[in-house]
């Protein structure tokens, strides 16, 4: 193995020299070798999901492996330079060699995820999702039969009273409010929604944002703020019946899922039981019961199973120094205590954290969370490699001047923000003005005979955030069409959420597009200008 | 027009059984590595460095043996033949690389101020650059390797019309009297020099082979910076330079750290390898070590508090008019003695402390040596210095 990497390398320094001087192949060896030691430290200490992994740990631990990595990286780097040596370089030398760079930092800092990715991998290789789903619904099945007899049956009805705060004045339709906790049955709720009134002439107009209503809240008055499109999506449920233009009885069934932890598992494969599809096929009409043993025994084997069994999971929760779920044991007939008491009595907390925990491993990598492993993956990525490409292509003095010079320009920016107050308008203006500057500095060094270390500056500057100039431009053009937006008048019927999410239902896309635009920018910037403005700059004599 | 000075092949051929006859076989090797290194074919390169290899090896373990010196010169004759055959005919036109015109540098601080100066240089020639300490010869080499900014004048590169200012300095190799440190294994950064000068693959490991055993490295080759001597790492940083085959070499103070013998040795060898029929370049050296210097030097320049006071071409040493012949002698004699044994004649004696200089502008240096030799004069070292910069100091 160590004989083969020579040969390569010794390969490459007689082939390729400026890709021998990025040592890409130690740099892939040394980092798949790191991540199969992380992993299997990882692995042996971790192997059992269930458990929680204290993440914040394994990642400060690593952080320490990378320093090192980046520095003994950085130490073989100083060695040999193909471009400060004047060296024949070939048209693609540029980009190739930020390439390599980004990949090669990619690979130091992907050390982080390891634990992440080992943990998910243990997951999936211990676990089916489909299986889990089956098993989920199954232990909801168990415990709603086993324990038939201490769960509720009847139905909650909030009412929900609309305010109108499209004014400054504000004022609440208390009379219309009721503190009285109200059950009902199922078949009230139902029966109520067919004589109601049809979703569809719900009159929005008026109420703009956020829907500020009361409702009845664990037995106190209270009023929330909920999202006026939540708010209405939550009125097109079968549950709600419309009392007039601004008051709503909603109707809450009791929980029936006690096992199950975000329900991720029913994403793909099976169809999660709900509380009213348990209320309907296994509490409505008392379910026979052949043996109560034998389900008592499979629901243990199926506990046993997912529970990550006395652990001190952040999920328990604790009043007066006492675990909820051990404080009301003895209330199975109390509508309000029967769920710590299910939860005493199965250690349900354990139970769904082992879930949880299992079910956070094995979607570690889904594509709704994808964006939270890539950006910093990228972002750090990217910074680290473009430092390093501008140290390599500098003079050390320019270089490290430029840094100062960043540090220095960030603060001053910085009080001059506090000092007038500005808003991000402000911030993602003065970033294109220096950027302008900057352009305008470094040009001047093709027409320069000799090195300036301000031009120099100016160059790298602008070389570092050309990346991010396209997301600062959209940036800039979203937050001056969000200013306008909330100064103009609202027209149409249409509430303001709808307005806002209209207007701006591209800007997602656009931000991620700008990002995208900027690399490639960078990219296409690197091969046809700053090639030749980091040789010139290189080459001129110094004063 | 062709290179005044470039070796023909046959004489090359010739100068090496000259060697071999007067059994100088290290010398007789290098010219042969010179001389494989114009056939531009590998096998010959290999064979070449082969049979030097061998003998430089058998000389570090013992005197050459009658036995093995009859081995090596079979080797040298069998060679010999196939070097002839395989010779490339070339004929290089004269090509100016670089020509400052009044080229001038002040310093933003300190006193010193280097005066407009002019120089053009060719392929194939050597120019040193003699002065004493702080006088501007670092300065002077430096704005002539592009490292440093004018203050007047201008500097053309005729050899590279078209070229951008990196690729100019990617051809201007500048040796510096303190020579940065090299990383790694001295071998990988010969292996590098030579793949970024675009000599790839088998030809960069035959360079290297060839630049080792040329400069007589390859005993050295898998140590590091550290475990060479000063003198080691110039002959190092001058295997590497020429390994990346600059158009011109500038070198500053290069015999510093150099012995007797291997400064003559490199300077020579230095000479050989610009006046290449292959590839030719020009050199120019600054060194306090004038006599060295003014042996293989085209043209000397000699600058003084950052003004150039004179300029000798070797190739004009006439005898003018107003010619002051300048001897430099050593001896036991006072300078009483001395001056009696040329009362006859109007000279002027100075000391500098080791040496007396005599100078005349009637009598040329063979007439004065003659009449110590006749006063009987205890001479123990004598050198005209007449074209010499050595009168300047």
């Amino acid at each position: 193995m160590i004989s083969s990497l020579k040969n390569l390398s010794n390969r490459l320094l007689k082939n390729r020299p400026d890709e021998w001087t990025t040592r890409w192949p130690w740099v892939l060896v040394i980092g798949v070798a790191i991540h199969l030691v992380l992993g299997l430290v990882v692995l042996a200490t971790q192997w059992d999901v269930r458990y929680e992994t204290k993440y914040e740990l394994w990642i400060g631990l690593i952080f320490i492996i990378i320093i090192l990595g980046l520095v003994g990286y950085l130490l073989f780097l100083l060695r040999f330079n193909v471009f400060k040596r004047f060296g024949k370089l070939s048209p693609w030398h540029y980009v190739g060699t930020f390439l390599v760079y980004f990949f090669t930092m990619a690979m130091i800092v992907s050390w982080a995820y390891n634990p992440f990715a080992v943990t998910s991998i243990a997951a999936r290789l211990k676990y089916d999702d489909s299986q889990v789903a089956k098993d989920i619904n199954r232990m909801n099945v168990l415990l709603n039969t086993i324990e038939y007899d201490s769960i509720p049956k009847l139905w909650t009805r909030q009412k929900v009273v609309l305010v109108d705060n499209s004014g400054k004045q504000t004022y609440y339709a208390d009379d219309h409010y009721t503190n009285e906790n109200y059950n009902y049955n199922y078949e009230h709720a139902n029966t109520s929604i067919k004589n109601g009134t049809p979703h569809n002439k719900i009159v929005t107009e008026g109420y703009h944002g956020y829907i500020e209503m009361r409702e009845l809240f664990y037995e106190d008055t209270r009023v929330a703020r909920k999202d006026s499109l939540k708010f209405y999506t939550d009125l097109a449920t079968d549950s709600t019946v419309v009392i007039n233009d601004s008051s709503y009885y909603r109707f809450y069934g009791p929980d029936y899922t006690h096992a199950g932890a975000y329900h991720q598992f029913f994403n793909n494969h099976d169809i999660e039981l709900t509380d009213v599809d348990l209320y309907h096929q296994f509490i409505k009409k008392k379910p026979s019961i052949e043996s109560l043993e034998n389900l008592k025994a499979e629901l243990s084997a199926l506990i046993e199973k997912y529970s990550a069994k006395n652990h001190n999971n952040r999920y328990r929760q604790y009043v007066n120094g006492i675990e909820v779920s051990t404080a009301a044991p003895n209330r199975p007939n109390c509508p309000q205590g029967y769920r710590p008491y299910l939860k005493h009595k199965y250690q349900l907390n354990d139970l769904n954290e082992g879930i949880k925990n299992i079910s956070e491993r094995y979607y570690m990598w889904s594509w709704n969370k994808i964006g939270f492993f890539t950006y910093p993956l990228y972002y750090i990525s990217f910074a680290l490699s473009l430092l390093l490409f501008l140290f390599r292509h500098n003079r050390k003095r320019s270089f490290f001047y430029t840094l100062l010079a960043g540090v220095l320009l960030f603060i001053f920016s910085v009080t001059i923000l506090a000092l007038i107050n500005g808003d991000s308008i402000f911030v993602f203006g003065l970033c294109i003005v220096y950027m302008i500057i900057f352009a305008v500095m470094a040009s001047r060094i093709f027409t320069a005979q000799r090195n300036s270390l301000i031009q120099d500056m100016a160059k790298n500057l602008f070389i570092y955030f050309t990346p991010i100039v396209p997301l600062i431009i959209t940036a800039l053009y979203y937050e001056i069409k969000k200013d306008l937006f909330r100064n103009k008048r609202m027209e149409g019927s249409a509430s303001y959420t709808v307005q806002y999410q209209e207007a701006f239902q591209y800007e997602s896309l656009a931000i991620l597009g700008s990002q995208i635009l900027g690399f490639f920018l960078f990219i296409v910037l690197l091969h046809f200008v700053y090639s030749k403005l980091l040789r010139k700059s290189y080459a001129l004599p110094d004063n | 027009m062709l290179i005044k000075d470039l070796v023909p092949m046959n004489k090359g051929i010739q100068e090496i059984q000259n060697h071999i006859l007067h059994e100088d076989y290290a010398l007789a090797l290098r010219r042969l590595l010179d001389i494989s290194l114009y056939t531009n074919q590998k096998k010959l390169i290999h064979e070449s460095i082969a049979v030097s290899r061998a003998y430089r090896e058998k000389c570090q373990q013992n005197e050459l043996s009658e036995t093995e010196e009859s081995v090596l010169l079979q080797e040298l004759q069998s060679l010999l033949p196939k070097l002839n055959e395989s010779m490339v005919q070339t004929t290089h036109s004269e090509q100016k690389i670089l020509e400052a015109t009044g080229v001038s540098k002040t310093y933003l601080k300190g006193n010193f101020q280097l005066q407009p100066m002019d120089l053009s240089i060719q392929q194939g020639e050597v120019i040193g650059v003699v002065g004493e300490n702080g006088n501007g010869k670092t300065t002077f080499l430096r704005a002539l390797g592009g490292q440093l900014a004018l203050s007047g004048g201008k500097i053309e590169y005729p050899l590279f019309p078209k070229a951008n200012l990196y690729d100019i300095r990617s051809k201007i190799a500048f040796i510096p009297q303190r020579i940065p440190r090299w990383q790694g294994y001295l071998k990988d950064n010969l292996h590098f020099s030579a793949a970024i000068s675009e000599v790839y693959g088998d030809d960069n490991d035959l360079m290297v082979e060839y630049i080792l055993e040329r400069l007589g490295l390859n005993n050295y080759r898998n140590l590091r910076w550290d475990q060479i001597s000063s003198g080691y790492r110039t002959r190092f940083e001058i295997a590497r330079i020429l390994l990346q085959r600059p158009s011109l070499l500038i070198l500053d103070e290069p015999l510093a750290n150099l012995d007797i013998n291997t400064q003559e040795i490199i300077l020579n060898d230095l000479r050989f390898m610009a006046k290449s029929a292959i590839r030719p370049f020009g050199i120019i050296l600054s060194s306090q070590q004038l006599h060295e210097v003014e042996k293989v030097a085209d043209k000397i320049i000699v600058l003084r508090q950052g003004k150039h006071i004179h300029s000798q071409d070797k190739h004009q040493k006439v005898v003018e008019g107003d010619t002051q012949f300048v001897i430099e002698i050593e001896t036991k004699n006072s300078r009483e003695e001395i001056a009696a044994a040329f009362e006859n004649h109007k000279v002027r004696i100075a000391f500098n402390g080791g040496f007396f200089q005599i100078l005349s502008s009637e009598l040329a240096a063979q007439k004065m040596l003659n009449i110590m030799l006749s006063a009987d004069l205890q001479l123990s070292y004598f050198r005209d210095i007449t074209f010499s910069s050595k009168r300047f100091f």
